[in-house]
């Protein structure tokens, strides 16, 4: 079904990826680096920069090449595209910002397979015009970006008692916090945040009930019974 | 045109024209790249095996960058090894009078954890005084492939210097 971009205004397109559909904290897509690269303030906000980068500018030719682009190979041509402007980012990290390249380690590579670009490009690029999906990759990178900023900055603050490299807490710290499951912990309370600010409502029932795929589900072979 | 042609020509074109893109990104960072590497392998030798005169051998061989030799006669070997990715790994390795005397990690690519756990002291310092290079070690619980990557490069550097230890000594 196509999506009708007439009705929905340029701001709205921009500030949707910001909050109300933020990837990361409401979609829960792209979990990997916000887990990965949290630990310090400084990386994420790189990471952050970099994702958005490949995803305006992946988002801006896949929106140009859309209608040449065959079904066939669509898939294809979307990760050629993306794994460019993500080897584009790496030279340009490698010989501008070295010590960021080194702490982005292989997760820059990784942002090739982050399933906000691809994800983007489907849904939206691939089927609006140039500048709504300029304004949708700028948007939902600053959403992916102040995701990684609030979950790193928890992290950083009572994990490290340091924000950005400056000591803030001196001997008061949360070593868990700087561990894998602490990044679980940290981002589990962002994301319960924001679902209270949004004031997003829990699923009415759960199984084949709770489920929006449900009608199409039990309408298949071997599909749920409602 | 049959989507069985088209298809394949679109992504032949799409993937020439990134190739492009990335040759010509290439051309104009490649130089301040070299300058980068140039200045952090400085600024390792420095750290590692402090300041000092550092003179590159006019020696080759395989799997090592280059051999550098400081003030007192130590080899330096500089190499890339692969940890979690190829060619992640970039060390110096420091031997003299035929054992390892240092192990520093230049840079390390596999993930911020992994390269954490493999840069302490205490797991490096464990290949000092090493002369064989079929010696035991213990890897890090969580990094063993980037644990395995470093192993793998101490036991080249150890090799290619025992081969090559006329060479070396004369170059």
């Amino acid at each position: 079904m196509m999506r009708k971009t007439k009705s929905v205004s340029l701001w709205q397109e921009f500030s949707k990826g910001i909050l109300r559909e933020n990837p990361n904290l409401v979609g829960l897509l792209g979990i990997c680096p916000v887990l990965a690269i949290t630990q310090e303030a400084r990386n994420a906000l790189g990471m952050g920069i970099a994702t958005t980068f490949v995803l305006i500018c992946s988002n801006a030719v896949i929106s140009m090449l859309r209608k040449v682009i065959p079904q066939t190979v669509k898939l294809s041509a979307y990760i050629v595209i993306i794994a460019g402007f993500v080897t584009l980012t790496q030279f340009l990290l490698h010989g501008y910002a070295p010590e960021l390249y080194s702490a982005l380690g292989t997760f820059l590579s990784l942002i090739t397979v982050n399933c906000i670009i691809l994800g983007r490009a489907e849904v939206f690029a691939g089927k609006n015009g140039v500048f709504r999906s300029v304004l949708d990759g700028a948007g939902m990178g600053i959403g992916f970006t102040l995701s990684l900023l609030l979950v790193s900055s928890f992290r950083e603050i009572i994990g490290s008692g340091t924000w950005f490299g400056i000591p803030l807490t001196g001997e008061y710290k949360v070593a868990l916090l700087r561990s894998a499951p602490g990044g679980f912990f940290a981002l589990g309370c962002i994301i319960a945040l924001v679902s209270a600010l949004l004031r997003k409502k829990p699923p009415e029932g759960i199984g084949c009930n709770g489920c929006p795929n449900a009608d199409t589900c039990a309408a298949s072979k071997g599909g749920c019974s409602r | 045109m049959n989507d069985r042609i088209k298809g394949p020509i679109a992504l032949t074109l799409i993937c020439s024209a990134v190739c492009a893109l990335l040759a010509g990104a290439h051309l104009l960072t490649d130089d301040r790249i070299r300058d980068t590497e140039a200045v952090r392998l400085q600024q390792a030798l420095s750290e590692a095996f402090g300041e000092g005169q550092y003179t590159a051998l006019n020696v080759k061989y395989d799997g090592i960058s280059q051999v550098i030799r400081d003030d007192s006669d130590r080899l330096i070997f500089d190499l890339v090894s692969s940890g979690y990715e190829k060619g992640s790994q970039h060390l110096l390795i420091g031997i003299s009078d035929g054992a390892v005397s240092k192990v520093h990690l230049v840079s390390i690519s596999d993930s911020p954890t992994q390269a954490a756990a493999v840069s302490e002291p205490d797991f490096l310092d464990q290949f000092t005084g090493w002369t064989d290079p079929d010696s035991d070690y213990d890897a890090v619980s969580g990094a063993t492939k980037s644990s395995e990557g470093i192993r793998q490069a101490v036991a080249r550097a150890l090799r290619t210097y025992y081969e090559n230890r006329e060479i070396t000594d004369d170059a």
